[in-house]
């Protein structure tokens, strides 16, 4: 006694796969065996980032030097087509290679992470975080609402370069985890 | 460790701003990057980039047909598992560029936080991850093309109960040019719920490590030892100590402890240093044992010329652990003891339910 209803949702442009929904059988089914499912719900997607621009080593200044590092943009699409289409994006900073031997502090309140909103669906609730500590992993994005949705935003990491520090490639890596 | 405070706001070289705009890729996202002197009238630009090249997905395929009308089942690996069982998901890795995408597929720990379902750090595990394995670790998938990949959960069978969070990961590769590189993640919730009648979990950790000396000289090494888990435990270690700078050795000091600490409680340890000791600074590295559990905890501790010098948050020694794990679960098999495995990640329930 199988009842199998396919709806499909909605396609979003760069989202690959098809939306399709397998439910389970109406009340009149109430005691059968349960159904097997054959769900196929969309992917959570996150935005493959490019390749960086190259960049002139930092001119070496007597003060510390706050410098801001605006990234490619990020974003998230969910095409899960969810009741509780709930997300939540991390972002861990790796420490610093230097070329001396004076760190960059990650840690408050010398570090931040704001980010400027693309784009984000209607009626689906996308909270930013901006965060005054980067040596831990934190939470910066927290999307809340139901159905297909797709939030962008351009980050900008700011470290604080200090005082008399080498002049050099500072390096390091930004990972954006979406879940 | 040295916490750096911000200099003076003025630069002696003026209103100088180099901003170096990337060239746009064609297949890639446009990145920005500027730095800039500290001078606020030049704020680095936002670029107006809206779209991007491209994205990485994953979805779960498989759905066990009990869980169907749990509607969180079709997103997350949702399962209630008994020790021993062996679940797996097939899970699909997409990529919607226009060029072949090699990522890295693996499990990760994840908590539930004030911020909801929060994945932790690349490289960070906790049980249920350690549980979790991919057919494949890496894929490369066509240009907008899928890749399937299975999931397999295998729960051991001296699991102890209760929920465990973790997540599985599509990681993209680092961008490998410019200042700041770029990785970014996708991954599905797993929600893995025990059953069973196995106790719970024996955890504890060593908080901090404080350096002091007595009246008369000796130098003493205090440890907060932390019951994290569900059982009391009867705690005995030692200490050692190696020169951060040289060679030398001193220890192992065995530690006085002889006190039942229940769980979620916190007490002292004290450690004499028996030898004449120099300020340091030290490695100082204490083992705990309580049953057939033994975890290493490390700090580098300075000795004060007199009193009680700072408390140093300790680094757990992560890897030879579940090495003691293991043989520790085989002691316990042989023996038939009625003690409990490391689980030194799930301790959420214990502490709430037994704050100090």
């Amino acid at each position: 006694m199988r009842n199998r209803t396919i709806v499909p949702i909605a396609l979003i442009t760069a989202v690959v796969g098809t939306l399709a929904f397998a439910a389970p059988a109406s009340a009149a089914d109430t005691g059968a065996t349960p159904i097997t499912a054959a769900v196929a719900v969309g992917t959570l997607d996150i935005t493959v980032p490019g390749a960086g621009p190259t960049l002139d080593p930092l001119v070496a200044d007597l003060g510390a030097q706050s410098v801001p590092f605006v990234l490619g943009a990020v974003e998230v699409i969910d095409g899960r087509a969810a009741v509780d289409a709930a997300w939540t994006v991390s972002v861990a900073v790796a420490e610093f290679t230097i070329p001396g031997t004076l760190e960059v502090d990650l840690a408050a309140p010398n570090s931040a992470y704001t980010s400027t909103v693309v784009a984000t669906t209607p009626d689906y609730t996308v909270t930013p975080t901006a965060l005054t500590d980067l040596s831990a992993t934190a939470v910066v994005q927290t999307g809340a609402g139901s159905g297909i949705n797709q939030s962008s935003w351009i980050p900008t990491i700011t470290v604080v370069i200090p005082a008399n520090a080498t002049a050099g490639a500072y390096s390091s890596s930004v990972t954006h985890s979406v879940l | 460790m040295t916490l750096r405070k911000q200099g003076p706001r003025t630069s002696t070289l003026g209103f100088r701003t180099t901003t170096i705009v990337a060239a746009a890729f064609a297949v890639a996202t446009i990145a920005l990057v500027t730095i800039a002197n500290s001078v606020p009238a030049h704020a680095a630009p936002i670029p107006t980039q809206t779209s991007s090249a491209g994205s990485v997905g994953i979805r779960l395929v498989d759905v066990p047909e009990d869980t169907t009308d749990d509607p969180r089942a079709m997103q997350y690996i949702v399962d209630h598992l008994n020790p021993g069982t062996t679940i797996e998901r097939r899970i699909e890795v997409s990529n919607s560029t226009s060029a072949p995408l090699t990522v890295q597929v693996y499990a990760g720990a994840a908590d539930i936080t004030a911020d909801g379902f929060v994945g932790q750090a690349a490289g960070s595990q906790n049980d249920l991850s350690s549980w979790t394995s991919l057919d494949e670790g890496q894929v490369t998938i066509p240009a907008g093309g899928k890749v399937m990949d299975t999931v397999t959960v295998a729960v051991p069978a001296d699991a102890a109960p209760g929920e465990q969070y973790a997540a599985v990961w599509v990681e993209t590769a680092a961008t490998n040019s410019g200042p700041i590189a770029a990785i970014n993640r996708v991954g599905i919730r797993m929600y893995v719920s025990i059953g069973g009648d196995n106790p719970p979990p024996t955890s504890f950790v060593v908080d901090t490590l404080t350096a002091s000396r007595n009246p008369d000289g000796t130098a003493v090494v205090s440890a907060q030892l932390h019951n994290t888990g569900g059982r009391a435990i009867d705690a005995s270690g030692s200490l050692t100590l190696t020169s951060t700078t040289g060679s030398i050795n001193a220890g192992p000091y065995a530690a006085t402890l002889g006190t039942t600490i229940a769980p979620g409680d916190t007490e002292p340890v004290t450690i004499e240093i028996a030898d004449e000791v120099a300020a340091g600074p030290w490695l100082a590295r204490i083992d705990v044992t309580s049953g057939t559990q033994t975890q290493s905890f490390e700090a580098e501790i300075t000795f004060p010329d007199a009193g009680v010098g700072e408390a140093v948050p300790v680094e757990q020694n992560r890897m030879p652990i579940w090495l003691l794990v293991l043989s520790g679960s085989i002691v316990l098999l042989l023996v038939g003891g009625s003690t409990a495995l490391i689980l030194h990640h799930r301790n959420r329930n214990a502490t709430a339910a037994q704050t100090p």
